[in-house]
């Protein structure tokens, strides 16, 4: 079977410092594939690098990213720059942040949907709505005329996967997707984001450092330590019972996992 | 039965948005014992960050009774004295917008010392010192400015600095939200030793429910503003009698245990 996403033995450096170390990764479509592990462990470096978004200081130092079998790495800019919002979709850990606040939520959609050239206004108007409509947004003309403040995270949220949706993606990297969220909405944003993505065949890359919720949601799980995958497997195998030493650690950190008024188990530095 | 350290009765706290009244809390009341840790658990817009400002003294229009250790205190924001404001601190969710970027973090634990005498010029250092070690940083780290910190040394030094005044009762809204697994059970290890140690009253307000199971004595459900169940946390958690609490914990992206 081929893989929809492969990455080979990448390596992501800011000036000599190695943040994403040999990391080899496949992901089929209609899968999601949990990316587990401590802030600073490299795991969003290694989504913005799928993403071609990587900070300017930083640089692939070596290996691979391919697409359906293409060399993302190979590509032309302008070429990969096509790709990035539409076949290959971000959402981010905050929504306001990725919003621009002084412009309507319909006018941003607009401006995405033509840029991706989908049609005239009254075609973008029409994929807009049907769009919010899609994620379970009652009052689409409603929402289209808000700004980003007057909307809650988790509409926010839903308004983001309608645009990452609108324009076909194959690939989803979401990046702490609900971790601004409270648990319910966290919950909503997720089925949502999964069960969609499944219908269509995307894969989804979900970045996280709740494992609870990707032990709900992802089929895989690897887990990143200090740039490196020190274990990957089936979602049931890596949490309900974990090989690598670190994975255990990270598991026993949880509070659900210590007698109440405890203190819990940290992992070493 | 042990007096109460806090009691708060009938707060009620509305404003009006786009011309609609808007009601953050219809009318709460509840208890805090000396050393004990109380949740407060509900969604976003549920009025628990505003029951937090409103005990905190923040909270323009809010009306009801508060007394600590007994004795009254204001409700309104600043018709308390510099005295009933050091007794309850606050700790918020974020701690980049809760610490002053332009200070250094000597200088923003050193505030809270010099507003209330508690020491002279000469000795704040020391004790700046000494509270950084007692949270768990570098006492060097007193030079350095809130950019120069990870978010879980700023919510240690946010600890700190409502350390620094010798509290009774820390209000806690979601102060490890903002954190990863590992750093937010570093400082839920901290909070648990300080409370220790120290004997302080912690009021926690989450939407994490497992955090809360883990520190929390008794735990109130807040929804639109009011208090639909409260009790022991191992009794509400283990036996729900409210349907908005039963939605809530069948929402928990089922713990791995």
């Amino acid at each position: 079977m081929s893989a929809l996403l492969a990455i080979e033995g990448l390596t992501v450096a800011y000036g000599a410092a190695p943040v994403v170390r040999g990391v080899s990764l496949t992901l089929a479509a209609g899968e999601v594939l949990g990316l587990v592990g401590e802030s600073g462990s490299g795991k969003s470096t290694l989504g913005m690098a799928v993403l071609g978004l990587l900070d300017p200081a930083a640089r692939v130092e070596a290996g691979r990213i391919a697409l359906s079998g293409d060399d993302l790495l190979a590509l032309p800019a302008a070429h990969r720059r096509a790709l990035c919002g539409s076949t290959i979709a971000l959402i981010p850990q905050e929504p306001m942040a990725a919003l621009n606040p002084t412009l309507r939520i319909g006018r941003q959609l607009d401006l995405v949907l033509r840029r991706h050239g989908k049609g005239d206004a009254a075609a973008r108007r029409q994929i807009a709505e049907a769009a919010l409509a899609s994620v379970m947004i009652a009052d689409p003309p409603r929402i289209l005329g808000s700004y980003p403040f007057q909307l809650s995270g988790g509409q926010l949220q839903r308004v983001l996967i309608a645009l990452a949706f609108a324009l076909g993606p194959r690939l989803i990297i979401a990046d702490e997707p609900t971790t601004a969220l409270d648990m319910s909405a966290q919950g909503a944003v997720l089925d949502l984001l999964v069960s969609r993505a499944r219908s269509e065949g995307a894969g989804v890359l979900l970045i996280s450092h709740n494992l609870p919720l990707v032990r709900r949601y992802a089929d895989r799980v690897a887990v990143m330590q200090r740039g490196a995958i020190v274990e990957e497997g089936t979602a049931a195998e890596v949490l309900a019972a974990p090989a690598h030493p670190y994975t255990t650690a990270l598991i026993a950190a949880l509070p659900a996992n210590t007698p109440p008024r405890t203190p819990l188990p940290v992992p070493e530095a | 039965m042990s007096a109460a350290l806090l009691e708060l009765a009938d707060a009620r706290l509305a404003y009006v948005r786009g011309g609609t009244r808007f009601v953050a809390l219809g009318g709460v009341s509840l208890t805090v014992a000396r050393g004990e840790c109380v949740g407060v658990i509900g969604e976003s817009g549920s009025g628990k960050s505003s029951l937090a400002r409103v005990i905190a003294g923040l909270a323009e229009g809010a009306t009801g009774t508060l007394r600590l250790a007994g004795e009254a205190v204001p409700i309104t924001p600043g018709a308390r004295r510099r005295e009933q404001c050091r007794r309850i601190q606050m700790v918020f969710q974020d701690p980049v917008g809760s610490l002053n970027p332009f200070l250094t973090i000597g200088a923003i634990i050193a505030e809270g010392l010099a507003i209330h005498g508690i020491a002279a010029r000469a000795e704040r250092r020391e004790r700046v010192a000494a509270l950084l070690a007692d949270v768990g940083l570098d006492p060097a780290m007193a030079s350095r400015r809130p950019h120069e910190l990870s978010g879980g040394q700023r919510q240690r030094v946010a600890i700190a600095r409502a350390l620094a005044v010798e509290p009774d009762l820390i209000l806690l809204d979601e102060p490890t939200s903002a954190l990863d697994l590992v750093v937010q059970a570093q400082i839920i290890n901290l909070l648990l030793r300080l409370q220790h140690e120290r004997g302080l009253a912690y009021l926690f307000i989450s939407h994490d429910l497992d955090v809360v199971r883990h520190l929390c004595h008794h735990v109130h459900v807040i929804t639109a503003g009011q208090i639909v169940e409260s009790g022991p946390t191992a009794a509400v958690f283990g036996d729900p009698q409210h349907p908005y609490t039963q939605g809530l914990i069948a929402a928990m992206p089922g713990a791995t245990r």
